[in-house]
Order: structure tokens, then sequence, then C-alpha cells
């Protein structure tokens, strides 16, 4: 992981690929007991061109150091699959603003704030989101002015408090 | 003879589980990955076994620290 996390660190250093921030699953690891997930949700600014988003790039660069596409949209990065996506909401668009500074084996990375990762999950509202929303909770508790200030600005509070009660 | 008590009752189990979970939040991020890590393993294995779509876990090196 911390090797993967360099090549990211380079991407960004090279102008590649703008912020990024680790979201997802693995994001919340970095809070919580971990679950079951098998890719590295890596969000970030691509270029775009109106609606599309030009992963060409990307790709490119991504090869020239060795690293191909695995499956459909991953690309295994030093053994682990990564996925790039551009942030698709405004919630996800103040995640990465807002990401903060962490480091995995000695790599400085970023990874979205808690609050910010329950409040997507929410936000996307499958099952496994709402299980992984109680087990997080179960095992640390959030910042509950913060989150809330996050489930307001997006129009939250009433799904939120659908799924916790 | 072991000295685990072997009477618990039903919430006694469900405050262990809980305090398990929060005790695992608590470790590095890395020790967290190598229990992630084991977990891929533990639910491929069971996927494939019962003939289920699975993914294969990472084969990664962790940092040696850990």
């Amino acid at each position: 992981m911390d090797r993967t996390l360099t090549v990211i660190n380079t991407l960004e250093a090279e102008g590649i690929i703008g912020k990024y921030a680790i979201g997802g699953a693995i994001g919340l690891i970095f809070y919580v007991e971990p679950t079951a997930t098998y890719d590295l949700d890596i969000f970030c600014h691509l270029p775009q061109s109106g609606l599309l988003i030009n992963l060409g790039p990307l790709y490119a660069n991504l090869a020239k150091k060795g690293y191909q596409q695995a499956d459909g949209e991953h690309i295994k990065i030093e053994g682990i699959p990564v996925q790039f996506l551009c942030p698709p909401t405004d919630l996800v668009r103040d995640a990465l603003d807002n990401a903060v500074e962490k480091e995995f084996g000695g790599v400085k990375t970023r990874v979205f704030q808690y609050e910010h990762l329950l409040a997507i999950m929410a936000e996307t509202n499958r099952t496994k989101d709402k299980i992984r929303i109680a087990q997080a909770l179960e095992s640390v508790e959030p910042d509950q002015a913060k989150l809330n200030d996050i489930l307001k600005r997006h129009n939250l509070l009433d799904r939120w408090s659908r799924i916790t009660t | 003879m072991s000295e685990v008590p072997t009477l618990k009752s039903q919430d006694e189990l469900f405050r262990e589980k809980l305090s398990h979970r929060r005790a695992m939040a608590a470790k590095p991020v890395e020790e967290k990955f190598e229990a992630l890590i084991k977990l891929q393993q533990i639910t491929s294995t069971a996927a494939r076994q019962a003939g289920r779509v699975y993914q294969e876990p990472w084969n990664i090196k962790l940092p040696d620290h850990i």
C-alpha cells in the first residue's frame, strides 16, 4: 500500500492528476475497523471536456511506469487495484477539498475526513453503506457538530436520521 | 485449565464484540491493513468454495515494522 501511494503521489506531483484523496472503504479503514474491500478509490480532479473525463493521459503515464489496466476501470498499482474517480457530487467535492493528511508506512497521503465518509455513505445509500455506517458508529463516535453541518449543507439530515434510527 | 469463563450472558458477548471493534478501530492503520488482507483471504476462500464469484486477495508486501 505504501508503494501504491508513492506512485499516486508521483502522479499528483507530475500534474497528471489534481489534488487527490482516498475515499470509500479504504478511507474508512483509517478511522474504524476494516471491512472487506478489494479496491482503492482515489478521488481526484482529472482533465475534463464537457461531461467527459479524459483518462487517456493518466492511463498513458501509468503504462509508461509499467502499470496496466487490470479489469474494467481498475489499474493494478503495486498489487492493489486502484480506481481513479472524479468527485461525482458536491458532497464528494467538499470531501476532497477538506481531506486531511495521513501517513501509511511512512508515506504521506490524503484521506477524506471521517464525517465526510459517513455522509457520503448516507448519500450513496446502498445496503452495504448502511451496514458500514452502523459498524462505524459502533466503533468510533464522529464529531457530531461537524457531521451535522455536512449533512445539513448537503440536504442529508432526514436520510441520516432514517438510516440511524 | 483455562482461566477464561465459559458461562457468559448474551449481553456480555455483545459487549465483548463491541469492545473488540473499538480496539481494532484504535490500532495503527498498517495493522488494520494486515487484518483487511486476512479478511480478503477468508472471504475469497469462502466464496470460491461455495462456487460464487470471488475476487483475489491483494498480493502485497506490508511495511517491515508490522
